[in-house]
């Protein structure tokens, strides 16, 4: 641990601003809650949102897991991770279910998330209405007059392309049947992961600097139509490595011809599904 | 035209010494008036005389700085400069419409006819996907569009196609009264005299009460039971479009009149 | 609005019109303020049944006598009293709803020239009055049918809109369009004048039917033939004060 920095990088009054902005977003979940942001020691888009959210909960007897895509092993992941190991000296694990805090990009673990684990998602784009309506004053008022039924637009339009609802990721909700709110990039496969889930999920966007956030146990409900309701996309096929059939596969090309096999996204659940089944 | 009114309607909106200022310059002032069911309301006047204004203090897009604008709904006439801007907004969502004098105001470009119809229907709370489809293609038969344009881009269209697309979003709800801001300018004449059948047809059907803000007097005539016309922010002279434009009394109204174009 | 009720003293005749003391000047304010006085304290009772013709050279103040009884020309002072489904009412200073549902039930026009609506078509403009009324759409178009026929408008024209239609024509299918509906009142301004002899013979024909359905006619008209038949009384407006006035 280099001592030039403060513990996890960040300085002891940004976290407390921090901390008090996530209190405020549990408080009234869904609720966009603006923070004062700061300067992180990586790029925009690369999770700095996360990054100061993780430091600012994080405490020298945590477990942290980053994943990004469901990986344990990319470079941002890795990088992330190399990061708290510097700054706060912290136990770095893959594994879902001792880990204390998991930082993520665009997926939730395929195990199940327990009481007391903390979950930080890296966001893009906070504002789900901003398709519908770009005007930040106009968005403010929609959310505080629960105006959210043109974000069905979204919905309809895709039906009238495609003749199903094709929005595959980001698939907007509704939390404890208030706030309208962007999943992140999620796949629509784990929003109803978010559904009462234990774990306390937390929500960071650095450039757009909002903290939002779902307290255990509240209800989150995906938007949908009477006649189109909110399903789940299936695979024809299971894991390659793992012979999984429940979890989120990914679709690699293998070879220059074309080939494709079907893999878990969740490579900590992979390995451990394919080590429990093969004797 | 000939409006349909009985002898003494209750009026639907009442603006009452409605007053705007930006700053030290007058947007309008001093002006009252009522709009009764079915009744088709033109507000004329040049440039810069304040119609828009008044326009949009009465859609609650700008908040006016002194007077009320009451609106009839089931629970009596509310004041909407005065009731919180939650109901204000509510109401001016279900009871009314707005048409813009540029179609890219009104529309959402990027969304598809059908998404444009249906916006509004969705924002009421419809969740019925078919049923949602269903209004969006009756409606665009009703403003003579091909229905099969349904799932083409607004920015595909011709731009009376885009106003007409728009009154159709606007009415799906079927709003009371509609508000218009220059619907037929910047339109050639043929297609603006298929704009004007088509509104003459809807207000007729659905008695539907408008507020038409025009410089067009040929369009006011055609559309209008009654006139306002504006100068610099207040009303100098009102009544029956025949009367105003055929007996004329104030200056300004003269000028106007006899400034205009017979073909 | 000004009511006044029904008088029921038994020697007073049930006129339908009764203009009382009007006046009118128009004032061109952009051509030095020149003050026209067409009427100083005119008066007059129309009854049912019978039809009063206007003369008097041009300018003597017929048209506007006949817009000022529809409303169309403001009265500056005097009143206009209309008998309005048994009520009398003051078209001069009446609300704007009274004024539409005198034009919709007791006063009819026919005016000059037809306002023809780009798009509709004539059939649609002779039926509006009916529609209006509440009448259903297809017993309206049936009546238009039979009286855009006694016009002598042939068919094929009934579809297209009015828009270019002969001067003729359009006369044709703005008298349709006056009296497609009965009036108490009906206001004719010129009515014959671009029509051939065959045409001047079927309008003749329904003002008379007209009157004899206890309308009150009041017309204008070019040649004193055509009302010879019918009319029950000339009024010459010549006698008028029709002056000009520059302010001093």
């Amino acid at each position: 641990m280099t001592v030039s920095y403060n513990f996890a990088y960040l300085d002891e009054q940004s976290k407390k601003m921090i901390r008090r902005a996530i209190l405020k977003a549990l408080a009234i979940p869904g609720f966009q809650v603006p923070f004062g942001g700061r300067e992180m020691p990586l790029p925009y888009g690369w999770g700095t949102g996360g990054i100061q959210l993780t430091a600012s909960v994080i405490g020298p007897d945590d477990q942290l897991k980053v994943i990004d895509q469901g990986s344990d092993d990319t470079v941002n992941a890795i990088s992330i991770k190399h990061f708290f190991q510097k700054t706060a000296g912290i136990a770095i694990t893959e594994d879902t279910e001792t880990a204390t805090l998991i930082q993520t990009r665009h997926r939730i673990p395929e195990t199940p998330l327990k009481k007391g684990q903390i979950l930080v998602f890296q966001v893009p784009i906070p504002e789900p209405l901003q398709f519908i309506e770009p005007k930040r004053p106009q968005t403010l008022k929609m959310h505080g007059y629960e105006e959210y039924g043109s974000m069905h637009v979204k919905l309809y339009e895709d039906i009238a392309r495609f003749g199903r609802i094709a929005t595959a990721f980001d698939y907007p909700v509704r939390v404890h049947h208030r706030y309208l709110m962007s999943p992140s990039p999620i796949p629509k496969y784990d929003n109803p992961k978010l559904h009462r889930s234990p774990a306390v999920l937390l929500f960071g966007a650095g450039r757009e600097k909002r903290i939002y956030a779902i307290p255990p146990y509240t209800d989150v409900v995906s938007l949908d139509f009477e006649d189109y309701p909110f399903e789940l996309e299936h695979w024809e096929g299971a894991c390659a490595v793992c012979g999984s059939t429940q979890s989120f596969l990914d679709e690699i090309i293998t070879d220059d011809n074309g080939t494709r096999v079907l893999i878990c996204s969740d490579t900590e659940f992979c390995r451990k599904n394919a080590g429990s089944s093969q004797p | 035209m000939t409006p349909v009114a009985d002898l003494n309607p209750p009026p639907l909106l009442k603006v009452a010494h409605l007053c705007k200022f930006f700053g030290r310059h007058m947007g309008c002032h001093d002006i009252s008036f009522e709009v009764c069911p079915g009744e088709v309301i033109g507000v004329v006047g040049e440039s810069g005389s304040g119609k828009s204004t008044l326009l949009n203090c009465i859609a609650g897009r700008i908040r006016p700085s002194n007077g009320s604008v009451w609106f009839r709904t089931p629970d009596g006439m509310e004041d909407l400069c005065r009731c919180d801007e939650a109901r204000m907004r509510r109401i001016i969502r279900t009871r009314t419409g707005y048409v813009t004098q540029h179609a890219s105001q009104g529309l959402k470009m990027h969304i598809s006819a059908g998404g444009n119809i249906g916006e509004k229907l969705m924002a009421a709370g419809t969740r019925h996907y078919g049923k949602i489809r269903e209004a969006a293609l009756m409606w665009l038969d009703k403003v003579e569009i091909d229905p099969g344009r349904i799932d083409d881009l607004p920015s595909t269209f011709s731009g009376g196609m885009q106003q007409r697309l728009q009154i159709a979003a606007n009415l799906v709800t079927a709003p009371e009264i509609l508000l218009m801001d220059e619907p037929t300018s910047g339109l050639d004449v043929s297609v603006q005299a298929r704009l004007i059948d088509v509104l003459r047809k809807l207000v007729f059907s659905l008695n539907l009460s408008m507020i038409l803000v025009t410089h067009d007097l040929a369009v006011a005539r055609l559309l209008c039971h009654r006139l306002y016309v504006m100068k610099q922010g207040e009303i100098v002279e009102s009544g029956l479009s025949d009367q105003i434009l055929d007996d004329p009394r104030k200056p300004y109204t003269q000028l106007l009149v006899s400034s205009v174009l017979k073909p | 609005m000004k009511d006044l009720p029904m008088p029921n003293t038994p020697d007073t005749p049930s006129w339908i019109l009764n203009l009382e003391n009007i006046e009118k000047d128009f004032v061109f304010h952009h051509q030095q303020g020149t003050r026209m006085t067409v009427f100083n304290g005119f008066s007059h009772r129309f009854y049912p049944r019978k039809a009063a013709i206007l003369s008097g050279p041009s300018g003597s103040g017929k048209s506007t006598l006949l817009r000022m009884i529809y409303g169309t020309y403001k009265t500056e002072s005097g009143h206009i009293w209309i008998t309005h489904q048994g009520r009398q009412v003051d078209i001069a200073g009446a609300s704007p709803a009274l004024i539409y549902a005198l034009r919709r039930d007791t006063i009819g026009y026919v005016s000059q020239f037809l306002r023809v609506v780009p798009r509709v078509s004539a059939l649609d403009t002779v039926i509006e009055p009916l529609l209006a009324r509440g009448v259903p759409q297809n017993e309206a178009a049936d009546a238009g049918r039979a009286l855009l026929e006694r016009l002598h408008i042939p068919s094929t024209m009934w579809h297209l809109s009015a828009t270019t239609f002969s001067g003729g024509e359009q006369q044709r299918i703005n008298l349709a369009r006056g009296f497609i509906a009965p009036y108490p009142i009906l206001l004719l301004d010129e009515p014959t004048a671009s029509l051939d002899l065959k045409n001047r013979e079927t309008v003749i024909q329904l003002i008379t039917e007209a009157l004899n359905n206890n309308t009150c006619v009041i017309g204008v008209f070019h040649d004193p033939s055509d009302h010879r038949s019918f009319a029950d009384q000339v009024i010459d407006l010549s006698t008028q004060p029709c002056q000009e006035t520059l302010p001093s």
